[in-house]
């Protein structure tokens, strides 16, 4: 991925947030970028940062938490992060809509959907009450919501769990957004609606032509979307690449017990379940070595004294890891 | 929701009923003869023939039932009877004096409410700040200081140091102030604390995340996202605080000569007039019921749950 075409260019960032008991860590030396109207995954399992990594540099952070960021953040040829300068959050809602986890608390229960929508219109687009409803009703119609004027004057709690997550991606991309960031947005609703849902987005990205950040945790969802996928583990990127190179010849050691651990169809029923032994490390504490050498099979003496760096395996394709890995598992198969 | 509407009504009918049951009985068994008090008025030398003819006169030798029942049906007829003290029918003078007393709570209301929302807010949009810890502390010294007290205070402060107010009587807007301020100040630092809390709160959801990354600024989220949430908390609140301060009048009135039911009613506590008493006190009983009753009714349709139930 070259960074001359990129929209987000994300270099170095190290996240560490603060909060009354602890400390923690939570991404470092963080680098990425996404190119227009392309989607990139970040996956990993609950606790890895994922989530950090792309809401505290727009300042969207649970409240009584504080962040120290450091790095550089590029969005659209600009310099929006680092080097004194923190201009990101004057995009949000504008250039960057952010879609959340959980379409039931996302939404204000106290107010109609419509004012909820209409209120980014108004604010980014400079439009008028009724401009803005006429808008917000488009809205509606594109994401997928049938009868929309009158879903307009409706609140939250009228509307299935399904409908509510059209209506949060509807305000979402009330302004055109360049980038979407998609935080888990499917893990809330059941798998029929999760489909819908990850369809929809493809939709809406051609339409619009936005790139997205797709954080997720959910395989089936990275694969079914994502032009390049990175891997973090425990504050890290691990592995990063094209979704092709990721899925079908993962290079990490971790990378590869994620995409073991989800079920397939052609495993016999009654086959043991293979998921990752042990737990992600704890952030708040100092690491020496390598954050996944205690769950590592093939670790070697070097990954308990320093931290192995992203190095490329193949064109855009790399990973931390010291074993040469690729060799490794193709003597093993 | 209309059946909701309809159950709290029948809620408050009953107990206005309950009320009145409580009305009569607290006067009934107020210490001291009643019929020694009327005869004394009549005469000077009070002899046991007097006092008899007063008890024939009154009928107060009946069953307190029949005391009570006598009593509703002419309150219900419209009948409240005379002051046993200056011999006026009771209720004309209490509709005269309900008009400086409704002035007194309306003006002390809009104190109260003027104080818990403006000093919430702006707590809440610099949490922490010096606002707020002000606000916070003030609020404290406000709660706990007795109302009679701070009537004094400002007395002292604008009528007597400054000589800007009137210090008493009921003689338009400029001798409204004082006592607005005394009747308003505690309930609306009590108001102001418990919708900062509440504010605090609803500032800590996820649709406040939500409205960040949509771009709002906190002061619009504060306002368009956060109090819509909260008004339930504050008119219930308000409603309480609202009720109470026909309590209040009672100690407020009196220092500021000001001419209402209260001040009738503390006159008339004085002299054991019991004809003005059991009156004042089922108005004072049917507006607090009423007051509470009107706050069900805005708690119901400011929930949008409430109001409009999902039809699956």
């Amino acid at each position: 991925m070259s960074s001359s075409e990129a929209l987000l260019d994300v270099s170095n960032l190290d996240v560490t947030l603060h909060t009354e008991r602890a400390t923690v860590r939570a991404s470092r030396a963080v680098t990425y970028s996404v190119a227009a109207g392309r989607t990139l995954a970040i996956v990993g399992e609950s606790g890895s940062g994922k989530t950090i990594l792309n809401l505290a540099p727009l300042g969207l952070l649970p409240p009584g938490v504080t962040a120290d960021i450091t790095g550089e953040v590029r969005f659209d040829g600009k310099l929006v992060l680092g080097d004194g300068v923190n201009q990101i959050a004057s995009h949000r809602g504008k250039d960057i809509g952010v879609i959340f986890q959980d379409p039931l608390s996302a939404l204000n229960p106290a107010r109609r959907i419509g004012s909820q929508i209409m209120e980014v219109a108004e604010q980014h687009l400079g439009m008028t009450a009724r401009a803005a409803s006429a808008h917000a009703a488009e809205l509606l119609k594109m994401v997928g919501i049938p009868d929309p004027v009158a879903r307009l004057s409706q609140y939250p709690h009228e509307l299935s769990g399904g409908m509510r997550q059209r209506v949060v991606i509807a305000a979402a991309i009330a302004a055109e957004p360049k980038l979407l960031i998609a935080d888990e947005p499917t893990t809330a609703l059941d798998v029929t609606v999760q489909a819908q849902i990850i369809s929809l987005l493809r939709q809406l990205q051609k339409r619009i032509g936005m790139a997205i950040v797709l954080i997720s945790h959910d395989i089936g969802v990275v694969a079914g979307m994502a032009d390049a996928i990175a891997v973090m583990y425990a504050g890290a990127i691990v592995e990063i690449g094209s979704a092709d190179d990721v899925l079908v010849q993962p290079s990490h050691p971790y990378t590869r017990g994620l995409l073991a651990s989800v079920p397939r169809l052609d495993t016999p029923l009654g086959a043991p379940f293979r998921g990752l032994p042990g737990l992600p490390p704890d952030l708040s504490r100092p690491l020496k070595g390598c954050a996944f050498e205690e769950r590592c099979s093939v670790a070697l003496e070097a990954c308990g004294s320093a931290r192995p760096p992203l190095q490329p395996v193949a064109g855009t394709h790399a990973a931390a890891c010291f074993a040469n890995v690729r060799a490794a598992l193709a003597a093993t198969r | 929701m209309l059946k909701l509407v309809y159950k709290r009504f029948i809620g408050a009918m009953m107990l206005i009923v309950i009320a009145s049951v409580f009305c009569f009985l607290l006067i009934a068994a107020f210490p001291g003869n009643v019929a020694l008090v009327i005869a004394e008025q009549r005469s000077a030398t009070v002899s046991i023939e007097i006092v008899h003819q007063v008890e024939e006169e009154y009928g107060l030798k009946d069953p307190i039932l029949v005391r009570y029942g006598r009593w509703l049906g002419d309150t219900l007829r419209g009948d409240l009877g005379r002051s046993l003290r200056t011999g006026e029918p009771v209720g004309p003078a209490l509709l005269r004096r309900a008009a400086p007393t409704f002035v007194l709570i309306l003006a002390g209301a809009t104190v109260a409410l003027t104080i818990g929302l403006g000093f919430s807010l702006l707590g809440a949009l610099w949490p922490g700040g010096m606002v707020d810890r002000g606000v916070r502390a003030l609020a404290l010294v406000g709660a706990s200081m007795p109302k009679f007290f701070i009537a004094a205070l400002l007395v002292y402060a604008f009528g007597v140091l400054l000589k800007v107010l009137p210090t008493y009587g009921f003689d338009g807007p400029s001798s409204w102030i004082l006592p607005a301020l005394a009747i308003g100040i505690v309930p609306g630092a009590l108001i102001s604390r418990v919708t900062r809390v509440a504010l605090e709160s609803a500032m800590s959801r996820p649709y406040v995340t939500t409205a960040l990354a949509k771009g709002m600024s906190r002061g619009r989220i504060l306002v368009r996202d956060a109090v819509p949430n909260v008004l339930p908390v504050v008119v219930n609140a308000f409603g309480i605080h609202f009720a109470f301060m026909v309590q209040a009048a009672i100690v407020i009135e009196p220092i500021f000569a000001w001419p209402g039911v209260a001040s009738y009613f503390v006159e008339a506590a004085r002299f054991r007039d019991y004809q003005v008493l059991q009156s004042s006190l089922l108005l004072f009983s049917m507006f607090f019921i009423l007051v509470n009753f009107v706050v069900d009714l805005i708690v119901l349709t400011i929930d949008p749950k409430q109001r409009r139930p999902r039809s699956a």
